[in-house]
């Protein structure tokens, strides 16, 4: 796992470990931050439906951390290549989680924002695809289901 | 020269009997083994042989094996020490000591 005390780093964390505000803290103490014009987050929470509609209590999210920490530092770099683009954290957190809690962060400074907000969107798309980590829906009929 | 060659097969059998690998289970396989990892003790140097432990030990066949294709799932992604491994006929993955396997289901990040 990572420490959060000086630098948060993009990958994949334990419910609690780290917070929205210290991965915002983060990117601002990035050299190169005056370059930036605008923040971004995206924060991805636990909705109380499932995609079918059914209704869902609570969720788990399982990782396979090595593999998933390199294809979110590939996406970061990806992302870090592109014009405008400042810096990019991704976090995404693991464990037991209930309705509306916090599952991910994505954080983007770019020097516009549109370069900014089109990043956001990029980095949410890649990693739902590219990174190795899977959720269970949990129903409040008893059963559960991993989402593929 | 038949003492050499029973030389060498003692050693190759020697090594076969002590190759261990690690299976690490994630979603439905850490839920329906109960565990987040295992270590194996393999005889077969191929895939093979560990998914015939594996399917002998879980309910794990439906969720891994194409019956029809005869091969893994093309869905199933076949990690070995971080590192994907294209080829779906599990006699074609040769195993090494110490390996460390991953049978990974299609992902779905939050």
């Amino acid at each position: 796992m990572h420490s959060n005390e000086d630098f948060a780093k993009s990958g994949i964390y334990n419910k609690g470990e780290i917070e929205l505000e210290s991965i915002i803290k983060s990117i601002k103490r990035n050299p190169k931050i005056k370059k930036a014009g605008s923040i971004h987050t995206f924060t991805g929470i636990v909705r109380d439906s499932s995609i079918k509609g059914k209704p869902v209590i609570s969720m788990k999210i399982d990782a396979y951390d090595e593999l998933a920490n390199q294809s979110i530092t590939k996406i970061c770099e990806s992302l870090k290549r592109e014009k405008g683009i400042i810096d990019v954290i991704i976090v995404h957190l693991k464990g037991e989680f209930d309705l509306s809690e916090d599952l991910v962060y994505v954080v983007v400074a770019s020097a516009h924002r549109r370069e900014g907000f089109a990043a956001i969107s990029k980095a949410v798309e890649m990693y739902k695809k590219e990174i190795a980590v899977w959720k269970r829906e949990n129903f409040n009929d008893g059963t559960s289901e991993w989402i593929h | 020269m038949w003492i050499l060659e029973s030389l060498i097969i003692d050693v190759y059998q020697n090594i076969v009997e002590k190759m261990i690998v690690e299976v690490l289970y994630f979603a439905e396989f850490k839920d329906i083994t109960g565990k987040e990892k295992e270590k194996f003790t393999l005889s077969d140097i191929t895939l093979e042989g560990l998914l015939s432990l594996l399917f002998e030990k879980y309910e794990l066949k439906n969720l891994i094996w194409d019956e029809k294709a005869k091969k893994i799932h093309n869905l199933v992604s076949i990690i070995i020490n971080n590192q994907t491994v294209h080829e779906k006929d599990p006699s074609s993955i040769d195993l090494k000591d110490n390996d460390t396997i991953a049978f990974l289901l299609p992902v779905s990040g939050g």
